[in-house]
């Protein structure tokens, strides 16, 4: 059997330039629906890529696609400029840690962690198996077989198994399901310290979010079978640009609002009867009916219906809600609902003419209001967004993004 | 090599596949099948030798039998012709028979349900939690299969003897007139029947209730049903499905009346009929599936009134329910006990009279003496025709395993647009009556100009086996994680090597357990054996043909022998099984 290919391995420093994983418009459609459609990819080698969206987006059949477990119907799959599509999954330089992690049961856990080794021929298999399996904490276990270790620990031999090949991709499906809460939150720590030590190009597939942002360098939101926005966590939080986006990275506030003009950077928006700003360079549209979005936390809310102290005149007339440049204006509401969680209150509150709006309040000691009290809401208008007024509100909203 | 990775590499030549028909090789289906020559070449041996030696004989038989036999015809020559008649010739002068097979079969059925059940209710409920006991018990239900079927009966002949103690006793009590008899009646046949027929029937409903949660009968409780209440409509109606199970494969047997007959029962009946066969009585099994005993089977209640009042307690419910409660703890394992017995006396009786200073006829007990297991060979032709089961059975599972575990891994990995009918095919022969198996395929052969001996044997074995090693393998194929074959090529291994270092180390169990099962069928196979062996003795054929003058003890020796180290092996399985897991239980 010809050797595998593999491009010379990375040092240490992960100095891997020109092995970046780019997929093509790269499509697979089922008889009955299409999953991937028409993906445009370039993942950057040695970074740590996430790939999140809801069930069924479509991302674990791009994941097995550059795997080789799935033909693409059309597109093209490539790594450092070297055209993967029509390789066999075991000639090409990528390894996957799967979901339920698929040790094999009829070996030894050293023995799965020097499987891949083995059957590339590689010299000291054994040791580097066993070197692996000490970047995992687990050098003591190499004897055991898969039954008898926990979740946890098998989840760290699949990665070992992964890791040890050092290939030039390693695929993640969503490896930190099957752990409880607490495992999972040491998990993630313990994969980003990997990755930077090893500095392998991984590509994480989760439907969890808040794992997404936490690892990942990059993460792109798939929702099906597209990409809807890519980008570091921090932008796509702070600048949804759909409202599946806004909805599935944490909450969002959407309101539907009519663009009544523009002015000094700022639209000027009408969301029923109330008076609302939006920066330009953070609104995709600028006409016509459009969605306002704002983040619960960015939200101030003080009790009473007390109107704050007036602003150095800027604009003649009423001031709007969203201030410009900083400024703050209120709104008036009714509180609906207080939910205590520890440390933060979530409300619900119901402001005149817009309708419910959640607020996430933290914890500085005495609870802001109660369920029917009156209150206004303020935010900077700067935090802001503006979306296609044509989407779906709840688009994203109560799936499972945790 | 090329046609091994030709599932997977089909794309290897042409980069950047640009169907858009979704036809790039490779391809899976929702079930996570393969399309691929490789599946195709896996299950055509096996199906050509189906087509071969099932198929054909059986059509074959079918077409003769609407054949008529031209005036002044040899015997066996027939001409070609569509005589529906036929069938209505048999149906006149063998309806008694028919009759008598079927009303047989049904008694039997019900018999065995319900002697069974309390045997699968005992094992699969009540021993939930005892692992090692529950493994020996289930042990000893298929522990008949491990006897000679053949010693078996006739050990029930001499149990239900004119002479023997079964019916001293009834007429000592008067159960029987002085002049009654046991044997040669339809008590003997349907005794032997049901006994036969009992792990059959009580194998499914134990698989059944053992899946049951048991936390639905702490429902019924909890919903005010006491416990026959909650037997009756929760517990039995679920259990039904293995209820239902058991009857089309216990009338499967029912060939077997063929030898019930026999020693136990009337003469067999010689018949020269339309096809010049001689027949000894009419094949009876293939009872459509829609024979139901007559039980109730309440799945529901609708819960009386509006609003749900629980019923009143006082001394007398208090009563019955401790009533109910003992006698429940009490009935299933004295009604399991007595099965158990059931089962296992005349594989006693066979053992015990393994000792006997018999001479040339086992028939009375005359002495004790290790003489004969010293000299298991002492008598002749024993241990020839052991040598001959033996060996056909070696064979035949060699050849069944191989080609049906072929059949098995390809029909559940790789897609093909005939599937269905390929399952059917498969599961076919298990459905077909032996006689009818036996009979066609020695047409086939005398057509073929065979000759009849080991040869003919070793193909009749085999093709009856595939059959029962598919639906084992199958079973192991369909439970493995194919994500592991996924993660083996993940990691660097051609397609051939991850079949040799995760597929095949992983249904090893299945086909190890398929192969014992094959060998098992072969060893005590009498019927079709019959048909096909012409001069050659196999283990049971010696057995039957010698009890008409007398079955030397050394049989007895061979039988229980059989027994004991098949017994051992599976039992030593168990426990290894069951060490291994408390192994991995104690992290």
């Amino acid at each position: 059997m010809a050797a595998i290919d593999l491009r010379p391995e990375p040092d240490s420093r992960g100095e891997t330039s020109g092995q970046d994983l780019v997929l093509s418009r790269l499509s697979k459609r089922f008889t009955d629906f299409t999953a991937v459609d028409g993906l445009d990819l370039v993942i950057p080698s040695g970074s740590f890529f996430a790939l999140l969206g809801p069930s069924g987006c479509g991302k674990t059949t791009t994941l097995r696609m550059i795997a080789g477990l799935e033909q693409p119907t059309s597109g093209t799959i490539s790594i450092g400029g070297r055209d993967i599509t029509g390789t066999t999954p075991h000639r090409r330089p990528v390894n996957t840690v799967f979901q339920n992690y698929a040790l094999f049961p009829h070996m030894s856990v050293l023995d799965n962690v020097g499987f891949g080794l083995k059957r590339r021929k590689v010299r000291d298999a054994d040791a580097q198996a066993k070197a692996a399996l000490e970047l995992v904490e687990l050098g003591h276990l190499g004897n055991r077989r898969p039954a008898q270790l926990s979740g946890g620990q098998q989840q760290r031999v699949a990665l070992a198994r992964a890791v040890v090949n050092r290939p030039a991709v390693l695929l993640l499906d969503e490896p930190l399901g099957a752990l409880d809460m607490k495992l999972r939150r040491q998990m993630q720590t313990e994969l980003k310290k990997i990755q930077t030590e090893v500095g392998l190009t991984f590509v994480h597939v989760t439907h969890d979010q808040e794992e997404a942002m936490t690892m990942a360098d990059t993460v792109a939101v798939m929702n099906n079978g597209r990409v809807e926005q890519m980008g570091a966590p921090q932008e796509l939080y702070e600048l949804p640009r759909t409202a599946f986006v806004a909805n599935f990275l944490g909450k969002s506030n959407l309101m539907q609002a009519d663009v009544t003009g523009e002015s000094g950077g700022y639209l000027q928006l009408n969301a029923g009867g109330q008076h609302l700003q939006v920066r330009l360079d953070r609104a995709t549209d600028h006409a016509g009916r459009v969605l306002i979005g704002i983040r619960p936390e960015k939200l101030r809310m003080l009790p009473g219906a007390a109107v704050p102290p007036p602003v150095p005149p800027a604009a003649p007339g009423r001031l709007p809600a969203g201030g410009a440049e900083g400024t703050e204006a209120a709104l008036r509401a009714v509180v609906l609902d207080a939910s205590f969680s520890g440390a933060s209150t979530e409300y619900l509150v119901e402001v005149e003419g817009i309708g419910t709006m959640g607020v996430f309040s933290q914890n500085r000691g005495a609870a802001l209001a109660a369920p029917g009290d009156r209150v206004s809401l303020s935010w900077d208008a700067d935090h802001a967004f503006g979306l296609r007024g044509d989407e779906d509100r709840l688009a994203g909203a109560g799936e499972d993004g945790l | 090599m090329a046609l091994l990775t030709g599932s997977r590499s089909v794309g290897a030549g042409a980069a950047g596949t640009d169907t858009g028909a979704g036809t790039a090789g490779g391809g899976e289906d929702s079930a996570g099948r393969r399309r691929g020559r490789i599946g195709y070449l896996l299950i055509l041996p096996g199906f050509i030798f189906m087509l071969l030696f099932f198929v054909l004989p059986v059509f074959s038989l079918l077409a003769t039998s609407l054949y008529v036999k031209p005036e002044g015809a040899d015997v066996g020559q027939f001409a070609p012709a569509l005589e529906f008649g036929n069938y209505a010739v048999v149906l006149q002068n063998y309806w008694p028979a028919i009759v008598r097979s079927f009303g047989f079969a049904l008694i039997a059925t019900v018999a065995a349900l319900v002697i069974g059940y309390p045997m699968a209710y005992l094992v699969a409920v009540r021993l939930r939690e005892h692992k090692l006991l529950k493994g020996i018990l289930l042990v000893l239900i298929i522990a008949p299969f491990f006897t000679s079927f053949i010693l078996r009966t006739q050990a029930w002949k001499q149990i239900l003897a004119d002479e023997g103690p079964v019916v001293g006793v009834l007429r000592a009590v008067s159960l029987l007139p002085d002049d009654g008899r046991l044997t040669a009646t339809a008590f003997a046949v349907i005794c032997g029947l049901t006994y036969n027929f009992l792990p059959f029937m009580a194998l499914p409903i134990y698989a059944s209730l053992e899946r049951m949660d048991m936390r639905l009968i702490e429902a019924g409780g909890d919903l005010y049903a006491s416990p026959l209440e909650t037997f009756r409509r929760i517990t039995f109606p679920l259990s039904l499905p293995g209820g239902h199970g058991g009857h089309p494969a216990d009338l499967h047997p029912g060939h077997r009346r063929l030898c019930e007959c026999g020693p136990a029962g009337q003469q067999p009946e010689h018949h020269h009929d339309w096809a010049g066969h001689r027949f000894e009585v009419l094949p009876g099994g293939g009872l459509p599936g829609s024979v139901r005993p007559v039980l109730p089977a309440h799945a529901g209640h609708p819960v009386p009134g509006p609003a749900v009042r629980a019923p009143l307690r006082n001394q007398r419910t208090d009563v019955r329910d401790s009533m109910q409660q003992t006698i429940g703890r009490w009935l299933i394992p004295v009604t399991a006990g007595l099965a158990f017995l059931f089962l296992l006396v005349p594989i006693g009786y066979v053992f015990a009279f393994s000792f006997n200073d018999a001479g040339r006829t086992n028939l009375t007990w005359r002495g004790f003496t290790l003489a004969n297991w010293q000299n298991p060979c002492g008598a002749p032709e024993v241990c020839a025709s052991l040598a001959n089961s033996l060996q056909i059975g070696a064979v035949s599972t060699v050849l069944a395993t191989a080609l049906g575990t072929a059949i098995a891994v390809g029909l559940v990995r790789y897609r093909f647009r005939f599937s269905a009918t390929a399952n059917m095919l498969i599961f076919l022969p298990l459905a077909t009556p032996e006689v009818v198996l036996g009979a066609s395929l020695l047409a086939q052969f005398l057509n073929l100009g065979a000759e009849l001996g080991k040869g003919t044997l070793i193909i009749a074995h085999t093709m009856f086996c595939i059959s029962f090693v598919v639906v084992t393998v199958k079973a192991r194929v369909a439970s493995l994680d194919p994500k592991l074959e996924e993660a083996a090529a993940d990691l660097y291994a051609s397609p051939l090597q991850a079949f040799w270092r995760v597929t095949f180390p992983l249904l090893l169990p299945g086909v190890m357990a398929a192969a014992l099962l094959a060998f098992a069928m072969s060893f005590d196979d009498f019927i079709i054996t019959n048909f096909n062996s012409g001069s050659v003795d196999t283990f049971p054929k010696f057995i039957y043909v010698a009890a008409t003058r007398g079955i030397p003890a050394q049989a007895n020796v061979i039988g229980s022998a059989m027994f004991i180290v098949s017994l051992l092996v599976v039992i030593g399985g168990q426990m290894i099984s069951h060490r291994r897991a408390k192994v991995l239980a104690a992290r």
